[in-house]
């Protein structure tokens, strides 16, 4: 169970993503309304599936999660939010936004499920999702072009120059974590997730 | 290579290649060019069998047959330019034979390592994602093929999003068909039918490290 004040700090990133979630709502910004809602719901996982509020995500791993959302809000008192972002910018804050997601959720089903795997098993798998979200990215986006009469996905060629240079950036941040997880034992990691038990 | 997996390789190569020499005849070089592809890939089979690699059961190596013909018949019958749920109809046979494959590789995982257990409750979710992420790898590769090659496998954003669209289809029917299959049948009985214990020996001396066995 985490202290107080890790708790209260959780929290606060969450509404922070809550927060930019209903922003992106307002924007028509299908993407990031998506993946507010996803953040929030990994951030939640635990306490539900625990009924218990102090086994919220580790701060620190929400603010990687939240950190589009985080930088986002700073930006909004400056006018600068992040779908006024350069186009690295805001492709940067996406492919980190969604591999970090993709992570922790493989992370909350390793600790919560019957489900076993291994380091290498549990990368690869995030990656995998990391991919298929793409995947399911563009849809969305098209889609809501097509509703909302946005402009998300101007051309066949933009969205796969996008999608290439997501999947080296995925295959990158997969090395990173693999590198990272070497330096400290992922049953460390893993130990983030309190109060784990098979639930789901 | 099993009699029956042969018999079914030969029949569709006989079909494919006389279909190669229509469109030889017809001087068409991308509707040739594809069916010689598609008589290469259609013997990779027997060729993994031969060398003991893996042995694919009969019904793969038909829907492989089904899949390849009906995309050389949509060539040689122009029914790609003028039937317009003929590209959706191939691209969903591939996405249902993609989708095996990719399921296949998972349960030969599940089989063989010791520190990877996926519940049957899970299956499906771990195969529809495999299956998503292949097809999303599929596309980059037909993007890179188009940039580098100049070859002409994407046709416009709508084709692409209605490809991973009906991926996003055929990988929710392999996951509930692969765990739907574990639970009627025996994995152990599938993957010895396989024949990749001498594949997986030899990828687990040279790759796989199992050195993080969770301790719950």
């Amino acid at each position: 169970m985490r202290n107080r004040a890790g708790t209260m700090v959780s929290l606060l990133i969450v509404a922070i993503v809550v927060f930019g979630t209903i922003l992106a709502m307002i924007e028509l910004n299908p993407f990031w309304v998506a993946m507010g809602i996803w953040a929030t719901l990994t951030a939640f996982l635990p306490v539900i599936l625990t009924h218990n509020i102090r086994n919220i995500l580790p701060w620190w791993l929400l603010a990687l999660v939240a950190s589009p959302f985080i930088l986002s809000l700073i930006g909004y008192f400056f006018n600068y939010h992040i779908s006024r972002l350069t186009f690295a910018g805001s492709w940067i804050a996406e492919i980190g936004c969604i591999f970090m997601v993709s992570l922790v959720t493989m992370l909350i089903i390793r600790a919560y499920s019957q489900v076993r795997m291994n380091q290498t098993f549990t990368i690869s798998s995030a990656f995998l999702l990391y991919m298929g979200v793409l995947g399911i990215y563009g849809i969305l986006d098209f889609y809501g072009d097509i509703l909302f009469g946005t402009d998300n996905v101007p051309s066949n060629a933009d969205y796969m120059i996008f999608l290439t240079a997501s999947t080296i950036g995925g295959v990158v941040l997969s090395m990173l974590f693999s590198y990272y997880l070497r330096t400290i034992s992922f049953e460390e990691f893993q130990a983030t997730m309190v109060g784990k038990g098979v639930r789901i | 290579m099993r009699r029956p997996q042969f018999l079914i390789t030969a029949f569709f190569s006989l079909i494919i290649l006389g279909m190669l020499f229509i469109s030889l005849s017809e001087g068409d070089s991308y509707a040739y060019s594809t069916e010689l592809i598609s008589l290469i890939i259609l013997w990779i089979p027997p060729f993994l069998a031969w060398r003991q690699i893996i042995d694919l059961p009969w019904p793969a190596i038909l829907f492989m047959g089904i899949t390849l013909f009906l995309h050389s018949l949509g060539l040689v019958t122009l029914w790609y330019y003028s039937t317009f749920w003929w590209d959706k109809l191939t691209h969903f046979a591939t996405g249902i034979l993609v989708a095996s494959l990719v399921a296949m590789g998972l349960l030969i995982i599940l089989k063989y390592s010791k520190t990877i257990r996926i519940p049957n409750k899970w299956l499906a979710f771990f195969v529809f994602v495999a299956v998503l992420a292949s097809e999303v790898f599929w596309e980059v590769f037909e993007f890179a093929m188009d940039s580098a090659v100049g070859t002409n496998m994407q046709h416009s954003l709508v084709d692409t999003i209605n490809d991973i669209l009906s991926n996003v289809v055929t990988g929710i029917i392999a996951g509930v068909g692969a765990a739907y299959f574990i639970r009627h049948d025996s994995l152990d009985s599938f993957i010895r039918g396989l024949n990749v214990e001498r594949t997986v020996k030899r990828l687990r001396s040279r790759l796989i490290k199992e050195n993080d066995i969770p301790k719950s």
